[in-house]
């Protein structure tokens, strides 16, 4: 675990993740405390039960947005900088390497993740939804799925694609993924060559909102629909075997 | 006795082949030197025998379960770290006992001048770099050396302090693989090598073979081709 570790020490060094934090939670509490209007259809979104995915789905793709932007780079420099050289010298095999890598950028992203999520469940607590902090760490849990899987996706394609596409892939990803319901409105809409693609895309792209909308329902108390939870399981493992499957051929 | 050897070696770079067929074998307890200009196909020669880069034909054997150490020619270390932590960290990555560890540690930083272990990485001079790159080279007590041109950006006085740390390693029965292109220096502390260009062997050089002197033998061979 000392790949790991070590690259955890260098996360926490660099300042701009604390700077995305910041900005996060300060755009978290605007949605929650009116300063900024959420709204479904021109409707204004008061009740606190219709509040909670919404601001869940904000903080989500906040979160998978730090997921790419640290997990983006770390491998690549790990090469770049030939950190590489005296690690596989040493006869530690990709798999661990890269794994451990991978696993420092997820445990940061989620660490990002958990600091927006608490400042949802204080503000709730303000609101006088105590009851919500029973559930808040089951909660965090189903939530943390799909920033895991977007962290997973990145490192993994970082290891086969140059810095740029491999930003643009993982973003596009990261958002189709958590906006899904969005892109399944439109496909209704469209029709033609555009809706072909806009399903091509759904059926590319595994929907991560299904999964973090769990969270909400839970936080929420409403029904925990579990297929979805598995689905999100599922696309862990597959990011976790694409990580696997891609190797370097030069140290 | 034979402690690594390459036979027909060869890597082909976006068509162009930058190691040709290079065979040569090293001797236990020897201090073998590659030596070339640049671009001779040195660094990738080593990258090949370290399985650092994959070869595009040959061989590199080498004895059974031998303890390799390895100094790159640009070294870089997570500058957060100091050396004590870099060694650790290395260290650990040897599977070290960490009893054994605590105990190397302290005897590598003061080998390689570098006892105040408390100065982050990142405040290093490239001299400092290298005498921390030739300290984890030698972490776990290697029996093969392979020091990339360890004394490169070095000042004059950290040379001949790099070269005494080699001949010493030499002496304590290390066998020794070194590219550099200092003449001088190899020709004191190396018993064999081979002079390269453009990925091909040109000649096989032995100390007290010739009359003439290494930097002659290079200049001729180099530049006569």
């Amino acid at each position: 675990m000392g790949i790991m570790k070590n690259a955890l020490r260098e996360r926490i060094r660099r300042k701009d993740i604390y700077v995305v934090v910041v900005i996060g939670m300060i755009i978290v509490m605007m949605c929650m405390s009116g300063a900024a209007t959420l709204s479904i259809n021109g409707v204004s979104v008061t009740e606190f039960e219709m509040m909670m995915p919404l601001v869940m789905n904000v903080i989500s793709v906040l979160g998978g947005g730090i997921a790419v932007a640290l997990s983006l780079r770390t491998i690549p420099n790990e090469y770049e900088r030939r950190t590489s050289h005296l690690v596989w010298i040493r006869g530690i095999s990709q798999w661990k390497y890269h794994s451990q890598l991978a696993l420092a950028s997820m445990i940061s992203s989620l660490g990002a993740l958990f600091i927006l999520y608490v400042g949802v469940l204080v503000f709730a607590v303000m609101r006088g939804e105590i009851q919500i902090l029973l559930k808040g760490i089951p909660a965090f849990f189903l939530f943390s799925i799909s920033t895991a899987a977007v962290s997973l996706f990145t490192s993994a394609v970082s290891l086969v694609l140059p810095g740029m596409a491999a930003g643009v892939l993982c973003t596009a990803f990261m958002l189709i993924g958590t906006m899904h319901p969005i892109l399944e409105t439109v496909s209704g809409i469209v029709s033609g060559v555009a809706r072909g693609l806009v399903n091509g895309v759904l059926f590319a792209v595994p929907n991560l909102y299904g999964v973090e909308v769990q969270a909400a329902n839970l936080l929420s108390g409403k029904t925990v629909q579990v297929h979805n939870i598995l689905g999100g399981l599922l696309v862990l493992y597959v990011c976790a075997v694409m990580l696997y499957v891609f190797r370097r051929k030069e140290a | 006795m034979e402690m690594l050897s390459c036979s027909h070696l060869k890597k082909i770079y976006q068509k162009q082949c930058v190691v040709n067929e290079l065979s040569f074998s090293v001797r236990k307890g020897e201090a073998f030197a590659l030596l070339g200009s640049n671009g001779a196909g040195k660094t990738t020669t080593i990258k090949m025998i370290l399985g650092l880069i994959p070869k595009d034909g040959g061989t590199v054997e080498r004895q059974a379960d031998i303890r390799i150490g390895y100094s790159p020619e640009t070294p870089y270390f997570h500058p957060f770290l100091n050396a004590r932590e870099v060694l650790e960290f290395y260290g650990g990555l040897q599977n070290i006992p960490k009893k054994e560890l605590k105990e190397q540690i302290p005897m590598l930083l003061e080998r390689a001048g570098l006892e105040d272990s408390k100065t982050k990485v990142k405040n290093y001079s490239k001299g400092m770099l290298q005498r921390l790159a030739l300290a984890q080279a030698l972490l776990g007590d290697p029996q093969l050396l392979i020091l990339d041109e360890p004394s490169a950006g070095l000042d004059a006085l950290g040379r001949v302090e790099m070269m005494h740390t080699i001949q010493s390693l030499k002496e304590e029965g290390r066998t020794i693989i070194i590219n550099s292109h200092i003449l001088n220096d190899i020709e004191r502390v190396c018993d064999r090598g081979i002079i390269m260009k453009k990925g091909n062997l040109l000649y096989e050089w032995e100390k007290g073979k010739e009359v003439r002197s290494l930097e002659e033998i290079f200049v001729d061979r180099i530049g006569g081709n």
